[in-house]
């Protein structure tokens, strides 16, 4: 019963970080919090192995997470796909009296990005996560998430304008 | 990288997202009802494995070693040869009488690897066991196997993961990956701080299965520290491993029971 109060104890402190992560990768609300859910169930399940080794549970739970989005991705036959744009916030033609805070938002512009690569940034510059943890977590090597994390982050702020470009200064 | 934490934190706090609702007591639910249908299943599948083992006493069988114990390996140690040279990466084993097919276990990937591996290495340290998510991405419920190789810079220490390739993993160069000589997609990856997973090589099948040889460098673990051990093979010859024909995800009841046979007291790890 001590074990299960630990793992209840995790489980109520992680949950929200958690979605939340889940959310940045998918901007699904619902999806993320099914995810969030099949998350902490399989932490339920590895909970005795991960006190046993002493583990980090919210490192080991994101890990969990990723995979199962990954995995949720790949088996959707007609999942997200990333595109070069996104309609409603780029208009073709320039609008009198829009606002400057119709703007890209960040969250936006790391929808164009491929799930993989969502994943990479925002494990390492969202979560400060190492080059190796990162390559670890989403199961790519070292030089996949230096090049790929490079890329992304030129196609970042392709898409929001140099004048936000002061985001991504180390 | 400061400016990218606090805005994405700024427009996420922005956001209204849907009440969280009752997500840790649902999981708590699920995981007993998952723990409870597994250990149903666990002692099941016991009591199966023992009756095949009674059925098959006294029947031949081949091997070299015992549970969790040591041996030479391949053809020149009495082990069945290994299908390297001749057969193509097409050969998938049929149901028989005996019954349909089902998943490879690990005391199964145990008996192919030693069967596969070059003659006359000196192995020991065998063990074996289902897989979790903790032995890497793809690996959750893939059976895995573990061997020391005795070399001659020291002792290694390698598992053999057999599980299904993901359908649309592509192949560039970019990736790490490159072709076989059966045209099966190899990946080499290396992951410097880790000593369990320092070389890891992947083969992708022609009919799907996937092995993984993660070739460590360090022994396994003993109390709360991992020995320090050599890399067990070289990157070409892991990669001849993985690539062996003789690795499918799927096995038949028969072959399963002549593993069990053959390593009858199979120490798991975790």
């Amino acid at each position: 019963m001590r074990k299960e109060a630990e793992f209840t104890a995790f489980a109520e402190a992680g949950a929200v970080r958690l979605r939340q992560i889940a959310y940045l990768m998918c901007r699904d609300w619902h999806l993320a919090q099914d995810l969030t859910q099949t998350t902490l169930t399989k932490m339920y399940l590895a909970w005795p192995r991960i006190t046993r080794r002493d583990l980090d549970p919210f490192g080991y739970a994101r890990k969990v997470l990723l995979n199962s989005l990954l995995d949720h991705k790949r088996l959707r036959s007609t999942g997200e796909v990333a595109i070069d744009r996104v309609p409603d916030l780029i208009p073709d033609t320039v609008q009198e009296g829009v606002s400057a805070d119709t703007r890209l938002t960040l969250i936006d512009a790391l929808a164009l990005l491929t799930a993989r690569d969502r994943a990479i940034v925002l494990l390492r510059y969202w979560e400060d996560h190492t080059i190796e943890a990162t390559a670890e977590m989403v199961g790519v090597s070292n030089s996949v998430v230096k090049t790929q994390s490079m890329r992304a982050l030129a196609t970042l702020r392709a898409h929001l304008g140099e004048d936000r470009a002061d985001l991504f200064a180390s | 990288m400061k400016d990218f934490r606090l805005d994405l934190s700024d427009e996420l706090s922005a956001l209204t997202p849907p009440p969280l609702g009752d997500v840790v007591t649902e999981a708590t639910r699920k995981g007993r009802r998952a723990r409870r249908v597994r250990t149903v299943g666990q002692v099941a599948g016991s009591a199966l494995a023992m009756a095949a083992v009674v059925a098959l006493a006294g029947s031949q069988l081949h091997g070299t070693g015992t549970g969790g114990g040591t041996g030479l390996v391949g053809p020149a140690a009495g082990g069945a040869p290994a299908p390297v040279a001749s057969a193509g990466p097409s050969s998938t084993p049929s149901p028989t009488p005996s019954g349909a097919l089902v998943r490879v276990s690990g005391t199964a990937v145990l008996a192919t690897v030693l069967d596969s591996l070059p003659a006359g290495l000196e192995t020991s340290g065998y063990a074996a066991n289902n897989a979790t998510e903790a032995h890497g991405k793809y690996a959750a419920d893939v059976p895995v196997a573990q061997v020391n190789v005795k070399t001659p810079a020291g002792l290694g220490m390698m598992r053999v993961f057999v599980g299904s390739a993901s359908p649309d993993a592509k192949c560039t160069t970019f990736d790490g990956c490159r072709r076989d000589k059966y045209g099966q997609q190899v990946r080499v990856t290396h992951i410097d701080d880790n000593c369990i997973q320092n070389t890891v090589v992947t083969v992708r099948h022609a009919d799907g299965t996937a092995v993984t040889v993660q070739m460590a460098t360090c022994l396994a673990r003993e109390g709360r520290t991992n020995p320090p051990g050599v890399l067990p093979l070289t990157e070409e010859a892991a990669a001849e491993l993985a690539g062996n024909p003789a690795f499918h995800n799927m096995m038949t009841p028969a072959q399963g029971a002549a593993a069990d046979a053959r390593f009858p007291s199979l120490p798991q790890f975790d």
